[in-house]
């Protein structure tokens, strides 16, 4: 038996108000998995438990009029250059799966 | 003073979850600001205490709308999509997923008609038991936070598939999980085949429902998709302790 039927023409009975999503502007260029050996090169870095190797995640962020040189050196990053064009090394937690599992 | 928000027949997303058929359900809705550009969003959700995963369509659809907002932004941008049916690179790691949605998979196999269901359930067995052999079992299982990393490049040099990974595509893609709806990259497909690739480009969303939802999560955290089955099996029941308008002012609120 129909228990209830939608009214979608109706006011609204809940309102979330408004949101604001944070969102970062930086564009991400590129992602680079380095393994160095027996060194802990800093954060964000795992130890292979089987091997002792760290394993360093380095994140690339264009570099431009809102993420600046020196925005990029106050976060601690490096400003290099990657495929012609400036970007800023960092490391951060690279996006997507494997940041989710250090969040 | 009036309210001049777009009224529900005018929302630019419209979302529902729940079955007017079995449950009653309440209409509501959200400004969403991203990027400064507001989007007005209808919901339509179950109005009584339910679990996580029976709203679990509302999160599936603000994934796909920041998709799709970074989708056009690459392509505008000159960048391509490079995902598509037949490269199953990324189903070979370490996916997680909220409880909600294990236990939402779990459903999604045991709704399966014989024999696919008996298939899907011997290839999540298979992968246990190929991460057992290879000595990855017990860390998977662990929900391990140091170390994830580690755990993360170990697990993809294991070549372990998703178990709903058939032909090299999505077997499941109307209900795939958030994280593998916002996966997405545009650099050469071939790059995601080493976990030690230069060149991987992720394609950049303005939000993450799939960390919403894994952050809103108030019990043990993050399952690893090939422990979803185990999962549902083991854990206690689903909590039904808040609405559908109360589960989506809590996930929504932490985008």
């Amino acid at each position: 038996m129909r228990k209830l039927g939608i009214v979608l023409t109706a006011a609204a009975v809940f309102d979330l108000g408004t949101v604001v999503v944070s969102s970062q502007a930086a564009d991400t260029i590129y992602m680079k998995v380095e393994i160095t050996e027996g060194r802990n090169v800093g954060a964000p870095a795992s130890v292979d438990h089987k091997s002792g190797k760290a394993n360093t995640i380095f994140k690339f962020f264009k570099i431009d009029a809102v993420n600046t040189p020196q925005a990029c050196m106050a976060k601690g990053g490096t400003v290099v250059s990657k495929n012609g064009q400036q970007a800023c090394k960092s490391q951060q937690a690279i996006r997507g799966w494997i940041e989710v599992l250090s969040f | 003073m009036t309210d001049e928000r777009p009224s529900q027949a005018e929302a630019v997303v419209r979302l529902s979850a729940g079955d007017p058929e079995r449950e009653a359900l309440i209409a509501g809705r959200v400004s969403v600001v991203i990027s400064g550009e507001p989007v007005e969003v209808a919901l339509v959700v179950p109005d009584g205490k339910v679990a996580v995963e029976q709203v679990l369509p509302i999160f599936q659809g603000l994934s796909n709308l920041f998709v799709d907002r970074a989708v056009a932004r690459a392509e505008a941008e000159g960048r391509t999509v490079s995902c598509r049916a037949g490269c199953g690179a990324c189903c070979r790691q370490l996916v997680p997923v909220a409880e909600a949605e294990a236990r939402a998979l779990a459903h999604l196999v045991e709704a399966m008609p014989e024999p696919r269901r008996s298939h899907v359930r011997r290839r999540f067995d298979d992968a246990l038991n190929a991460l057992d052999a290879a000595g990855l079992l017990d860390r998977v299982s662990q929900q391990v936070q140091n170390g994830a990393l580690a755990l993360g490049l170990d697990y993809f040099r294991a070549g372990v598939a998703c178990p709903f990974l058939e032909d090299e595509a999505c077997s499941i893609h109307p209900d795939r999980p958030l994280a593998c709806r916002e996966y997405l990259v545009t650099s050469p497909a071939q790059n995601c085949r080493s976990p030690s690739a230069e060149g991987i480009e992720m394609l950049k969303l303005e939000g993450d429902p799939s960390l919403a939802l894994l952050k809103a999560e108030r019990t043990a955290g993050w399952v690893p998709l090939v422990l979803a089955l185990r999962y549902a099996e083991q854990a206690p029941p689903a909590p039904r302790d808040r609405t559908g308008p109360e589960i989506l002012a809590d996930v929504i609120g932490r985008l």
